[in-house]
């Protein structure tokens, strides 16, 4: 089977003036006078003639083809029970009232604690900041003790490694510890702080 | 023809107007739905939808357009987002309920029987006409031959039917003449 192409040229099927009149006159659209006039017209034009036989016998292979499709028999009692069951889910006009009020109260419940939680969350941030200061000035202190005391505690060390091993160890861990205790609290200002911005 | 239905949609009985809606338009709105999507189970699902989405809206009709304008444009509307829905995963398989009518006509085609072929040639030459064409003239034959009820169910002018169908007519007999001259 062929298809024709997009913007074929065919010949011409009936008179133009008649083509649509002649459709309108097999669909009985024609009023008495139209319909004698395109009736006389096909009598005569055989063209025409064999426009409207052509057309009788599509229209007769449509009615034919195009066939009314039909619903189940049940349909109607199935979509009636779809939508009694839909109804009997939807939740009842107390039920309704009833999660609405207990919604309000849920509600006013959040906005009467907010000061209290307002207050925490900022007194936790306030508490954040203090301890980032505490820790960037003991930080300070002691590299600033370190270096202004930098020979001291050189001949320190160089005498307690030599001279009491025992407690250079002691000196060595507190220091270590101290150096983890900033270096851990440097990573959470490091962290926390863009948060608190 | 809506009076009795609007009177208990007044009286709040949207059980009762329901039941008259499905009635008077379950057909109208199936026969919608199959010019539209050209498959009868997919035509039946749709309508399914359809009567469910007007029976959620039944209490907030307000009766600005007529019942039957109402019920077609949700119609038309369920079958275009349905029709987007496939256009948009164009997975093409012979399960699929669009090839259903097409494999049950196969036996007919390869029996000599010239009508069974010629119903073929035309489901044929119906798909290759251009969409708009085919929803009205599928639909003209379904209502027959109605242009209001055409009109009324495709929501386009009357006129607009009239030139679609004459244009579609035109198209279907251009295709039988060029068939019959490459047979000939």
């Amino acid at each position: 089977m062929f298809m024709p192409e997009e913007n074929e040229d065919w010949t011409l099927m009936a008179c133009p003036d008649y083509e649509a009149r002649i459709i309108d006159w097999l669909d009985g659209e024609l009023s008495a006078v139209e319909r004698q006039t395109v009736e006389n017209h096909v009598g005569a034009c055989a063209a025409c003639r064999n426009y409207a036989e052509e057309l009788k016998s599509l229209d007769a292979v449509l009615v034919s083809t195009i066939q009314r499709p039909v619903l189940p028999e049940n349909f109607k009692s199935d979509m009636l029970r779809r939508v009694d069951l839909a109804f009997s889910a939807q939740p009842s006009d107390a039920a309704i009232a009833q999660r609405k009020h207990a919604e309000e109260a849920e509600f006013k419940a959040l906005r009467a604690e907010l000061p209290r939680r307002l207050l925490r969350a900022n007194l936790g941030i306030v508490l954040d900041v203090l301890s980032y200061v505490g820790i960037a000035a003991v930080t300070w202190l002691l590299l600033d003790y370190a270096l202004v005391n930098a020979q001291a505690i050189s001949a320190a060390l160089s005498n307690s490694i030599t001279q009491n091993p025992a407690q250079f160890l002691a000196w060595a861990f507190s220091a270590a510890c101290v150096g983890a205790g900033l270096a851990f609290g440097m990573r959470r200002i490091v962290r926390d702080l863009p948060r608190l911005f | 023809m809506e009076h009795d239905i609007r009177q208990r949609l007044d009286a709040k009985q949207y059980r009762e107007a329901f039941e008259l809606l499905m009635d008077r338009f379950q057909n109208k709105v199936f026969c919608l739905a199959f010019s539209m999507v050209r498959n009868e189970t997919m035509a039946e699902d749709l309508t399914q939808d359809v009567f469910m989405k007007i029976w959620k809206a039944l209490p907030g009709y307000q009766g600005d357009a007529s019942l039957s304008t109402w019920i077609y444009t949700i119609a038309r509307n369920t079958c275009l987002t349905e029709i987007k829905k496939r256009t948009a995963r164009p997975t093409v398989s012979f399960d699929a309920p669009e090839f259903e009518d097409a494999l049950q006509k196969l036996p007919a085609c390869q029996t000599s029987d010239r009508e069974a072929g010629a119903e073929l040639d035309i489901q044929v030459m119906l798909a290759w006409l251009p969409e708009k064409y085919r929803r009205v003239i599928t639909l003209f034959y379904l209502e027959q031959k109605s242009y209001e009820e055409v009109s009324a169910m495709l929501g386009i002018p009357m006129g607009t039917v009239k030139t679609f169908l004459f244009r579609a007519k035109q198209e279907l007999l251009k295709f039988n003449r060029r068939n019959e001259n490459v047979y000939a």
